[in-house]
C-alpha cells in the first residue's frame, strides 16, 4: 500500500511538471475597430484636437464647379481579413449651421459612396471620399459637416479621439486650418477674410491649406521674403487708399488689416 | 529491493520530464576572442583624385583566417536617419577583405569607418572604428584672389595636399570674373539647392566679388558655381548694387548676411537651430546704408558686425538681428566724429581679439589727407561701441601706407607697408610705436604689396589650427606669397610656405573642410574676414 502511495505521489509530481507547459491563450478576438488615421505618433508630441478639423471653400474653384471631393484615411484595429469589409459614416448634428445631406454633401449612404467605403481584403487602410456639393446657400453662410465612424457590426468605433471629423464648407473665403496651426499665424497674425483676399490678390496664390502647408514646410528664407514683400505691398496699398480718402484696409468689423502677430 | 527499484524508476522518470525544459540560453561552444590592432585614430584623404585609402589591420584570434568574415563600412552624419522616402540610410560597404583599399570618391566631410570582423560559425563579431576626414583639392587650402593681367579677377589655390592651381575661375567658367578684385570670403554651411539631388542642402562655399559688381559663390567640393548676381536674391538684383560679400552672423552663427551697397540681407545658415532654405536673400533690412568691404563679424557680440557705411560715410554696427546702429561711445556720444564723415574714406580695417575685442578702422580725409585710427570694442554681450580715435602722423609709416592688415590673435598690431618695408604699429600706444619687421626669404627685387594675418582658431574644429603672417610681393607680372609662423605678432624664421603665381595678389583666405557650429556657439573667432 505504502508503495502504491509513493507511485501516486510520483505521478502527481509528473503531472505538475507538465503543467508548466500550459500555453497562454491566443489573441483571437474577431472584433475589428476603425479609426481616422493621422500621421502622428505619441513620440512626436501631444495630440492636437484641431487636427480633426479642416475646411474647404469653393471660392477658388471656377464658376462651373458643382462638387468637390475631400479625402480622409481610415485605419483598422484588429486582425486582417481575407475579405473586403465595408464600413459606414454618420453625420453628427452640432445644432450650429449643420450641413444638409443631399444639399451640401452627398449622403454617406448614397450607393455611389457605399462601394467606396470598404477596407479591401488584406489591407488596414483606405482613403475614402466625402463629396461636397456647391449649394447657393454657401455664398451666404458656411455650414459644418461633422461626422464619425458608425458601428455597422463589422467595424466598431476605435479610439474616441480618432472618431470624429469636422469639415467647414463654404463658398466664401474661409479660414484655412493651417492658418492657425502652423507658424504662418506668427507671421501674418489672426485670420480675416479681407486680409485673406488681400494676400490672394497680391500673390495670385490661394493661401489655402495646401499652399500654407507647403510654404511653411518649404524654403524658410522664402517665408521671410514673401512676408516682407506683402508687408510692403500692404503699406503701398494703404497709402493709395489714404490718398483717395478711403482709409486703411479694414475687415468688415472695422479692424485694420495688419500683417503681424 | 524491488520497492527501491520502482522508486528509482519514478525519480528517473521525473528527471526525464524535467529535461523537456531545455535551456537554450547558454551555447555549448566556447567563444574565442578576436583582437584588432593597427588602425589609426583618424585618417585624412583627398577625394576625386584617385587617392587610395589603405588600412592594414592586424587581426589576432583563436579562429583560422578562413572562418573570419571582414566588412568595412563608411558612415556619415546621415547614416541611420531616414531619407526623404522614409527609408533608413544604411552604412556604405567599402570593403569585404581583411585589408582596406578604398578609392576615396566621396563628398568632403567627416566620416566614420567601421571594421567588422565576424566569425562565420557563431556570428561572434568584433567592431573597430576610426575617423576619416575627406577633403578635396578645392575643399581645403589657401585661396588667393588676384587681379589678372587684363584687370579682372581670378583665384589661385594652394591646396592642403600642397598642390598649387592657378586661374580656377577661368579654368572652370571659361573666363575670369569681370572687374578688379573686391572681396573674398569662405562660407561655412551656406544653403543652396543641390542640382544633383534637387534638395535644399548646405555646404561650404567660397564667395568672390569684384568692383564690376559681380559676385560668384563656388561650392567647395568641386568648385561648381552655385550663385551669382542673377540668382542670389529672390528678386532681381538692382543694376547699381555693388555686392560686398557674405558673412556668418547672428547668435550661434544662425544666419548668413549678404552685404552690399544696398544694405544687408540675410538667409539661414546650416546650424542646429536653423531650418533648410534655398540660400537666396530677400529684402534689405536697411536700405539707407551701403556697406563697404570694410566689414567683419564680431562673434563675442552675439554675432553682430562692425562696418564702414559707404553711403553715409559712417561707422556703424549691426547687432545680432542685423539691425543698424551708429558706432558711438558707451554713453551714446561721439556722433560728430563717427557719423556722416563725408570728407573721409575708410582705407583699412581689422579686428584683434588678444585681450577682448578691439576693432579698428583707418579713415582718411580726402581733402587734406589727415588720417585717424578709430578703435572700437564691445561689452561682451550685444553692444558694440566706439572707444577712441588716434590721429595718425602724416610722417609716420601708417600715415603714408596704402596697405594695412591687423593682427588677430597674438598682439595689438596693425601691419602696414611703407618704403618697401613691413611695419608693426602698436595700437596700445598713442604714437602707434612703429617698428620694422624683418622678413626673411624675400628678394630685394620684389616689391611688398600685400600683408595679412590669416588664422584658423577653432576649438571644436581645431585640427587645422594655424596662425600665419602672409606677405605678398610683386615681381614683374608675378606675385609671391610668403607665409610665416608667428610669435608675439612677429614672423618666426623662414617662411614655411611660398607661392608664386601670375597677376597681382589682393586677398588670401583659408577654407577649411572641417568646421563646427560649436565654435560659434561658444564665441570663438575662428577665422578673419578681413586682412
Amino acid at each position: 500500500m505504502k508503495r502504491n502511495v509513493l507511485y501516486i505521489l510520483c505521478g502527481v509530481c509528473l503531472l505538475t511538471m507538465t503543467a508548466c507547459e500550459k500555453e497562454l491563450e491566443l489573441y483571437n478576438t474577431q472584433d475589428s475597430w476603425l479609426n481616422f488615421y493621422y500621421d502622428w505618433t505619441p513620440e512626436e508630441g501631444e495630440w492636437k484636437e484641431e487636427w480633426t478639423r479642416n475646411s474647404y471653400s469653393f471660392v477658388y474653384d471656377g464658376s462651373d464647379a458643382t462638387e468637390h471631393t475631400e479625402y480622409y484615411t481610415v485605419e483598422t484595429m484588429g486582425f486582417l481579413s481575407d475579405k473586403d469589409r465595408s464600413f459606414e459614416l454618420e453625420q453628427v448634428m452640432t445644432g450650429n449651421n449643420d450641413a444638409q445631406a443631399g444639399i451640401h454633401y452627398v449622403p454617406f449612404d448614397d450607393a455611389t459612396l457605399k462601394s467606396l467605403y470598404v477596407i479591401r481584403a488584406g489591407e488596414t487602410k483606405a482613403e475614402i471620399p466625402v463629396i461636397l456639393k456647391r449649394d447657393a446657400s454657401l455664398k451666404e453662410a458656411d455650414v459644418i459637416l461633422q461626422f464619425r465612424i458608425k458601428d455597422n457590426g463589422i467595424f466598431k468605433p476605435g479610439y474616441e479621439r480618432f472618431q470624429m471629423r469636422t469639415l467647414t464648407i463654404s463658398d466664401k473665403l474661409v479660414e484655412p486650418t493651417a492658418w492657425s496651426t502652423t507658424y504662418f499665424f506668427y507671421y501674418f497674425g489672426s485670420y480675416g477674410p479681407v486680409k485673406h483676399q488681400f494676400l490672394i490678390d497680391q500673390t495670385g496664390e490661394r493661401f489655402d491649406n495646401e499652399y500654407i502647408n507647403n510654404l511653411m514646410n518649404g524654403d524658410s528664407g522664402y517665408v521671410n521674403y514673401i512676408y516682407e514683400k506683402l508687408v510692403r505691398q500692404l503699406a503701398e496699398y494703404n497709402a493709395e487708399r489714404e490718398a483717395q480718402g478711403l482709409g486703411v484696409l479694414c475687415e468688415a468689423d472695422g479692424t485694420p488689416v495688419v500683417l503681424s502677430y | 529491493m524491488k520497492k527501491y527499484f520502482y522508486q528509482l524508476i519514478c525519480i528517473i522518470g521525473m528527471a526525464g520530464m524535467s529535461s523537456c525544459f531545455s535551456d537554450d540560453s547558454i551555447q555549448g561552444t566556447p567563444i574565442g576572442d578576436i583582437n584588432v590592432t593597427g588602425i589609426e585614430e583618424s585618417y585624412l584623404s583627398t577625394s576625386y583624385i584617385g587617392e587610395i585609402l589603405k588600412i592594414n589591420p592586424v587581426v589576432t584570434s583563436d579562429y583560422p583566417e578562413s572562418e573570419l568574415e571582414y566588412t568595412w563600412m563608411l558612415l556619415n552624419s546621415k547614416t541611420g536617419t531616414e531619407d526623404e522616402n522614409g527609408n533608413q540610410i544604411e552604412p556604405e560597404i567599402i570593403g569585404r577583405e581583411k585589408n582596406l583599399n578604398f578609392e576615396v570618391n566621396v563628398a568632403p566631410g567627416t566620416y566614420q569607418i567601421r571594421y567588422e570582423v565576424k566569425v562565420i560559425q557563431n556570428s561572434y563579431t568584433v567592431l573597430s572604428k576610426t575617423d576619416l576626414l575627406v577633403v578635396t583639392e578645392f575643399s581645403q587650402g589657401f585661396y588667393v584672389m588676384k587681379e589678372t593681367e587684363s584687370g579682372d579677377t581670378d583665384l589661385d589655390l594652394l591646396a592642403s595636399s600642397g598642390a598649387f592651381s592657378e586661374n580656377l575661375i577661368a579654368q572652370t567658367q571659361g573666363e575670369a570674373l569681370k572687374g578688379k578684385p573686391y572681396c573674398l570670403n569662405p562660407l561655412y554651411g551656406h544653403y543652396y539647392v543641390n542640382p544633383e539631388t534637387d534638395q535644399m542642402e548646405a555646404t561650404n562655399m567660397i564667395a568672390v566679388s569684384t568692383e564690376a559688381k559681380e559676385i560668384n559663390l563656388f561650392r567647395s567640393s568641386d568648385f561648381m558655381k552655385v550663385f551669382d548676381r542673377s540668382n542670389l536674391l529672390y528678386d532681381e538684383m538692382e543694376a547699381d548694387e555693388q555686392p560686398v560679400s557674405i558673412y556668418r552672423v547672428g547668435m550661434m552663427g544662425m544666419n548668413m548676411a549678404y552685404l552690399s551697397s544696398n544694405g544687408v540681407r540675410y538667409t539661414g545658415a546650416e546650424s542646429m537651430y536653423g531650418t533648410p532654405c534655398v540660400g537666396k536673400y530677400g529684402y534689405s533690412l536697411d536700405e539707407n546704408i551701403g556697406i563697404s568691404r570694410y566689414a567683419f563679424s564680431n562673434i563675442t557680440a552675439m554675432g553682430g558686425m562692425f562696418c564702414w557705411d559707404d553711403k553715409n560715410h559712417s561707422l556703424i554696427y549691426l547687432d545680432y538681428n542685423l539691425y543698424t546702429y551708429p558706432l558711438l561711445d558707451m554713453f551714446w556720444e561721439g556722433y560728430e566724429i563717427t557719423q556722416n564723415l563725408y570728407d573721409y574714406e575708410c582705407i583699412g580695417a581689422g579686428m584683434n581679439i588678444t585681450n577682448g575685442t578691439l576693432a579698428n578702422f583707418v579713415l582718411e580725409n580726402q581733402t587734406n589727407r589727415e588720417r585717424y585710427l578709430y578703435l572700437a570694442t564691445d561689452d561682451g554681450f550685444m553692444n558694440m561701441y566706439f572707444d577712441r580715435r588716434i590721429k595718425i602722423s602724416p610722417d609716420s609709416h601708417m600715415g603714408k601706407s596704402d596697405v594695412f592688415a591687423t593682427n588677430g590673435l597674438t598682439a595689438n598690431y596693425i601691419y602696414c607697408i611703407d618704403e618697401n618695408k613691413l611695419w608693426a604699429c602698436n595700437t596700445n600706444s598713442d604714437d602707434l610705436g612703429e617698428q620694422e619687421i624683418a622678413l626673411t626669404g624675400i628678394s630685394s627685387t620684389e616689391t611688398l604689396t600685400y600683408v595679412s594675418n590669416q588664422y584658423w582658431n577653432a576649438n571644436f574644429a581645431g585640427s587645422n589650427n594655424y596662425d600665419y603672417l602672409i606677405v605678398g610681393t610683386q615681381e614683374g607680372s608675378n606675385y609671391h606669397l610668403y607665409m610665416y609662423n608667428m610669435i608675439g605678432g612677429m614672423p618666426d624664421g623662414e617662411p614655411i610656405q611660398k607661392i608664386t603665381g601670375t597677376g597681382k595678389v589682393k586677398s588670401v583666405r583659408f577654407l577649411s573642410s572641417n568646421f563646427s557650429d560649436y565654435d560659434l556657439m561658444f564665441g570663438y573667432k575662428v577665422y578673419p574676414e578681413i586682412d
